[in-house]
């Protein structure tokens, strides 16, 4: 009987453990995420200038340095319910780095007096 | 040798197509707002200047969106669906930054050097209309 419990508790342990291993966000994803956000504060994503404001106040990059930052902790607390679409959040969060860096490094190469295309009006007529 | 179809027959098969088109449409729901955001960029970006300048953040984009509409087309409006239109956009707005800014930097260069220089060779490729190497 003692032998059957302790089978039974080392299943569980080992069924519990498999579960953890499979929830957890991979780690070359979450490095690459981190390098990103370390990435945007050197270039100053989070400190943009006031006529790049958007619609919360701050500039588009800082919002979605926030989205992003959001987004990732909601993956890390999916992971550790054992939720598969954390990956996809973190994906999610990828995404919004990345184009708050592109943002924070088009804002850098603006020139300050240009009216210049917004990028989505056709240039070839 | 003539077959004989019966009216009651054809008024089966329509009524089964019909009932099949509302039963899958129900199945798929409405087409969630962030892929019509992200097919609106992919229109908006592939005329613009994305296309010209920064032609791989393009593509990734699209292949996004190409995902999404296939989760769309098996699921419907899933959750995957909705993720996958969110990366597509923001992919998409990468593409437009990454454009701008290109745009930017050659303007610059070209100031810089002043009038009466001759045209460099992505200028030429450019104004026939080929896109110039992708920038990453």
């Amino acid at each position: 009987m003692a032998t059957n419990n302790w089978m039974m508790t080392a299943g569980l342990s080992f069924c519990g453990a498999l579960g953890c291993a499979s929830a957890s966000l991979p780690y070359a994803e979450v490095s690459h995420y981190q390098a990103s956000i370390d990435t945007a504060k050197r270039v100053g994503a989070f400190k943009l200038p006031a006529n790049n404001r958007g619609a919360l106040g701050m500039s588009p990059a800082e919002e979605h340095l926030e989205l992003a930052d959001d987004q990732f902790e909601l993956a890390k607390i999916m992971a550790a319910s054992g939720d598969p679409r954390s990956f996809l959040f973190l994906a999610r969060a990828q995404s919004d780095v990345d184009l708050a860096l592109g943002l924070a490094r088009e804002a850098a190469a603006r020139p300050h007096t240009s009216a210049m295309n917004d990028g989505r009006t056709p240039i070839l007529k | 040798m003539k077959a004989h179809i019966s009216k009651g027959s054809v008024l089966r098969a329509t009524c089964s197509v019909v009932l099949a088109a509302v039963t899958g449409s129900c199945a798929t729901g409405s087409v969630p707002s962030t892929l019509i955001e992200a097919r609106r960029s992919l229109i908006a970006s592939s005329t613009g200047l994305a296309d010209a300048l920064a032609l791989s953040y393009l593509e990734d984009a699209k292949q996004m969106l190409e995902r999404a509409n296939h989760e769309f087309a098996l699921h419907g409006n899933s959750d995957l669906c909705r993720d996958y239109s969110y990366i597509a956009e923001n992919k998409f707005e990468l593409a437009d930054a990454v454009a701008r800014a290109e745009l930017f930097r050659q303007t610059k260069e070209d100031e810089g050097v002043g009038p009466g220089r001759p045209p460099r060779s992505e200028d030429a490729r450019s104004s026939t209309g080929a896109p110039p190497a992708a920038v990453r």
